[in-house]
């Protein structure tokens, strides 16, 4: 603050309000408060820079001269993304050679480049500021900031994209919110950490189109995904609307094989009256023994079992009486205790597997036993895969190996993708990835495709790779010459195959998937419960009755709205219109407005109905019934 | 396909382009043909497919008999004329991959071959394993799926399937042990699937069910009812069964981590897992075709030898200090179309395929040599073709 008074502002409280209102001093703004004002912003802000860069004021700190509103904004509060950039003087880099040798040498770092004012943090605001050229040979006089290299405009997830600058924008978008979910591995110690949830893949591979961010962030060593054989082509017709065709020899090689974990914990609580919940013994013999197979012989179960459903996991065991005091705490009679054992809920299907029991206190100091369980799940139909350029799709069929069409050199695809994906996304950048993945299963090196890589050379260009894979044998455009695995003739058209970084996705149809008869209602309406996991009803809803109403599928709504909903028979008094009740004892039906049952009649309507009536009534309001012989 | 008028027009139309004139010929005038044979054209439509710039045409063969009637030629498959024209040639034949060619076949039945091969010959493979102690990182399902993608050297022949209630015995199943440990303080150690150990007498592993006290003189029950041991039978008895390959990584362990399993492999198909292919792939090409469509010379000629990533063309000297450019091995052609890549070239080369010539290769997993698996496929089509006559007769 003393060095933008220093520089020349002028405090706001010896300002009388014409020096105030004077049309060009700038405010002088510190994170959101006046300091004062200054008559000439630009030299002030120069100024402010020039300590910044001497390290007079800290890196962090911007300085943002916004001419519309007559303010000079400094910021030095955190929450600000600031990127790195090199400083220009007239349009030329502040780095020169001699700086670059010394950083060879090891002898610079990037600190020390920070510290001798030849690159500078600038936060959003600043950018707005300055003229910054992509790369030195592009820098004009009035460039203020050289790029320390282009792809470092884009993040992390942006950053894994190959050729990103070939696709339309919305893709890379896409895919920076696809990425995410994708499966893989997670850290190095994901096998000894008890996270909730947990998507792992078996085999995960690092991509053979690689970026520089991919190995500055250790994608490479973590790797989401797999390399898979693609063949743009139409097959079968399971591909249509981005569904993919897969093949079924890849899978059961493990292509898309996947570990899902998931927690399950329980504490053994300890109570205010000293008694605690305990563990005990399973059974062996008898009526439960089934249910506690999975046990071990402290209650538990044990690792390595397969847990099928309604298997007890842990025999617990809590004390009846918790709050009020009890003589022996510790030594309470077996008959003290009611069972509170939990039972896994699981579905058929996929084997699932006890694959860990952690126990800790936690910290109220009581007992806690966490199980990870597991299940190892290959691809089927509907689980959902994505490509890098936001380019995802369910698989669609799962196609034996010899059926697949196949290549001159005996190379079948893992995956078959229809090209109708192409043309209205615009995903240059994967047809790229595609032809940069074989030319480098070609010739042994890995391929780049940086953003903005090919001027700098961080990234291969098409006609390099076009090169390298007639060099190989290849057609300069990547598309082979197939056969048919069916008719065991040629295909018509020479297919664009090769390999395309693959990422299975988290949605998978076996967590989704669920349909219901008869099953749970909700208490109040009657009405069955919603949702998967109370293994709900699927709804008939507003637009879909709409659509039977101007069908005039009549007695198909009123089978879905009331009889496989919420039927009611109702005694309904033809006097007073109200609804009555149904007397067991006389087997009428009473009208308790009237005091008999002379007038009753039954009808069915819906419960939620019924249920209207009654609150309606609840708030003075009568509905009154007018039943006419139908 | 092959009407009388369409033939004609196909005739006037190729007479023009052969003879590069645009003068109109008609039907009638043109030059008669011996009986018996197609115009070379057709001729050409009929074996060869073509491989333009742009796609492949004409790659549908004529399978119907009588598709050249008009021109008074038979076009059904005679049995005489197939097994004069059939030919089998072999290339290479190295231990586990075979290169052969098939000469004078219909692609489907060359197609059927392949099939057959990836999906309908049985092997051995591990197909259930029973873990009695594993601790390492490796997880069960995982460690028996690499176990069960290992390729075992034995002859599945000498096996029977083992159906759903049947019990393992010594006629269905080969059971394998594996036992590693890596000791505490010692480097991290690769357990390879040369650690695999043939039990000839079936399971070692006692069945859960049984008491230990109840059957304390007999033999107590393993997971296998072997009647006698597999290295009594002839087959097994110098030759003890083990996986193909001895280093093929099965699973890492560090220190303190112990592996121990038994794995029984059974008989099975390609169709239900790939486990149980025997061929790593099977697939054909068809023969390549390079025609030179005009003499091509000097500067022109070097440029062709030099398109070429697989040297099919060559140059030879015709004198008079000319060159001329020759196709010297087209069978090496992987068809990138480099050379009518530039514009105006397909009128210089011609890319082709011949039709009824197939370069054949074979790649075993090592439980049958490859030349074994091919008369294997044959017998399984001739027995599929007998059991669809018997069903009509």
């Amino acid at each position: 603050m003393e060095q933008c008074y220093d520089l020349g502002v002028e405090d706001l409280e010896q300002l009388s309000a014409a020096e105030l209102h004077t049309p060009n001093s700038y405010l002088i703004i510190l994170n959101g408060l006046i300091l004062g004002k200054h008559k000439s912003p630009q030299r002030f802000a120069n100024g402010m820079r020039k300590l910044r860069r001497a390290g007079r004021i800290r890196e962090f700190v911007s300085i943002f001269v916004n001419d519309k509103q007559c303010c000079v904004y400094i910021a030095s509060d955190g929450g600000r993304v600031c990127r790195p950039l090199v400083i220009a003087e007239k349009g030329v880099s502040r780095i020169k050679e001699h700086h670059m040798n010394e950083l060879r040498n090891g002898v610079r770092d990037f600190n020390s480049f920070l510290r001798d004012g030849l690159i500078e943090y600038l936060d959003v605001n600043e950018e707005n500021n300055s003229l910054i050229a992509l790369y030195e040979k592009e820098a004009t006089p009035d460039t203020t900031h050289i790029e320390i290299e282009p792809f470092t405009i884009l993040g992390v997830c942006a950053g894994l994209i190959p050729y990103p600058h070939h696709n339309q924008s919305p893709r890379n978008t896409y895919q920076c919110a696809m990425g995410k979910q994708a499966m893989g591995n997670i850290a190095y110690n994901q096998l000894n950490r008890m996270d909730g949830l947990l998507y792992l893949l078996v085999y995960p591979q690092r991509p053979l189109l690689t970026t520089r961010t991919i190995e500055l962030v250790g994608y490479d060593k973590l790797g989401a995904g797999q390399n898979a054989t693609v063949a743009v082509m139409s097959y079968s017709g399971y591909d249509i609307e981005d569904a993919i065709v897969m093949n079924k020899s890849s899978l059961d090689r493990g292509f898309g094989r996947c570990i899902v974990m998931k927690k399950y914990a329980a504490i053994c609580q300890k109570y205010k009256n000293l008694t605690s919940d305990r563990l005990i013994k399973p059974q062996r013999q008898g009526s439960e023994a089934e249910k506690m197979q999975i046990l071990d012989d402290d209650g538990l179960a044990s690792p390595g079992e397969i847990i099928r459903n309604r298997d007890i996991y842990i025999n617990k065991e809590s004390p009846t009486v918790t709050i009020t005091q009890v003589t022996s705490p510790m030594g309470l009679p077996d008959s003290a205790y009611k069972s509170s054992r939990q039972t896994y809920k699981g579905t058929e299907g996929e084997p699932t597997v006890i694959d860990r029991v952690a126990l800790h206190s936690d910290e109220n100091n009581n007992l806690s036993i966490k199980f990870m369980i597991r299940q190892t799940r290959r691809p089927e139909i509907g689980d959902k895969f994505s490509s890098r350029h936001g380019q995802k799709g369910v698989c669609g069929i799962i196609v034996q190996q010899e059926d697949l069409p196949f290549s001159e050199r005996g190379i079948c695809p893992d995956l078959i993708m229809n090209p109708h994906g192409f043309p209205s996304r615009m995903t240059v950048g994967k047809m790229i990835e595609l032809l940069g993945s074989k030319a480098g299963v070609s010739c042994g090196r890995f391929h780049y495709g940086n953003a903005f890589g090919e001027p700098s050379g961080h990234a291969d260009t098409v006609d390099a790779i076009s090169e390298t894979l007639v060099k190989h044998g290849f057609s300069y455009n990547g598309k082979d010459f197939i056969y048919s695995g069916i008719t065991g003739m040629p295909l018509q058209a020479y297919i664009f195959m090769g390999p395309i970084y693959y990422q299975k996705l988290k949605h998978m149809v076996l967590d989704k998937m669920h349909a219901r008869g008869s099953g749970p209602r909700v208490m109040m309406t009657r009405q069955p419960t919603e949702g998967r996991s109370r293994n709900g009803g699927l709804r008939v809803g507003e637009m879909e009755r709409d659509c039977l109403i101007a069908y005039g599928a009549s007695m198909l709504i009123h089978e879905r709205l009331m009889l496989s909903s919420d039927p009611f028979e109702a005694q309904v008094c033809r006097k007073c219109g109200l609804l009555g009740y149904y007397n067991y004892k006389l087997k009428i039906g009473i009208c308790s407005m009237c005091k008999n049952g002379e007038n009753m009649s039954t009808m069915k309507l819906p419960y939620a109905c019924k249920l209207l009536f009654q609150e309606l009534q609840s708030m003075n309001i009568v509905p009154r019934l007018k039943l006419t012989e139908a | 396909m092959g009407t009388a008028t369409e033939s004609e027009s196909m005739d006037s139309e190729s007479t023009s382009t052969q003879e590069e004139t645009f003068t109109k010929v008609s039907v009638w005038d043109l030059p008669d043909l011996p009986k018996g044979k197609l115009p070379p054209h057709i001729e050409l439509q009929r074996t060869r497919v073509l491989c333009g710039s742009l796609a492949p045409t004409n790659t549908e063969n004529v399978n119907y008999s009588g598709a050249y009637a008009a021109m008074g030629v038979d076009n059904s498959v005679r049995f005489e004329q197939f097994r004069n024209n059939f030919k089998v040639e072999i290339v290479r034949l190295e231990e586990d991959e075979l290169e052969f060619d098939m000469v004078g076949i219909d692609p489907s039945l060359a197609n059927a071959f392949r099939r057959i091969l990836i999906a309908e010959l049985p092997t051995m493979a591990i197909e259930k394993v029973l873990i009695a102690n594993n601790t390492s990182i490796i997880q069960d399902e995982v460690l028996a799926h690499r176990l069960g993608l290992i390729p075992i050297e034995v002859d599945p022949r000498l096996f029977e399937y083992m159906s759903e209630n049947d019990v393992p015995n010594e006629k269905n199943t080969i059971v394998f042990k594996l036992h590693a440990r890596c000791t505490k303080g010692s480097d991290r150690l690769r357990v390879l699937s040369s650690e695999l150990k043939w039990l000839p007498n079936g399971s070692e592993l006692i069945l859960g069910t049984e008491h230990p006290a109840s059957s304390s003189s007999a033999k107590p029950k393993t997971y296998t009812s072997f009647s006698c041991s597999q290295d009594t039978l002839p087959e097994f008895s110098n030759d003890p069964i083990a996986p193909k390959d001895a280093d093929i990584i099965v699973a890492k362990l560090g220190p303190g981590q112990e592996i121990e399993l038994e794995a029984h492999a059974v008989k099975g198909m390609g169709k239900t897992h790939a486990k149980w292919s025997p061929v790593a792939t099977a697939w054909y090409r068809m023969l390549p075709e390079v025609v030179l469509l005009r003499d091509i010379e000097d500067d022109e000629a070097e440029a062709l030898v030099k398109k070429c990533p697989v040297k099919v063309f060559d140059i030879e000297d015709i004198g008079k200090g000319k060159k001329r450019a020759t196709v010297a091995q087209p069978r090496v052609c992987t068809l990138c179309r480099e050379c009518i890549r530039e514009e105006g070239w397909d009128k210089n080369v011609a890319l082709r395929r011949v039709n009824d010539h197939f370069i054949f290769t074979i790649e075993s997993t090592g439980a049958l040599p490859p030349e074994v698996l091919f008369t294997e496929a044959v017998k399984i089509l001739e027995e599929k073709c007998e059991r669809v006559i018997t069903e009509l007769s």
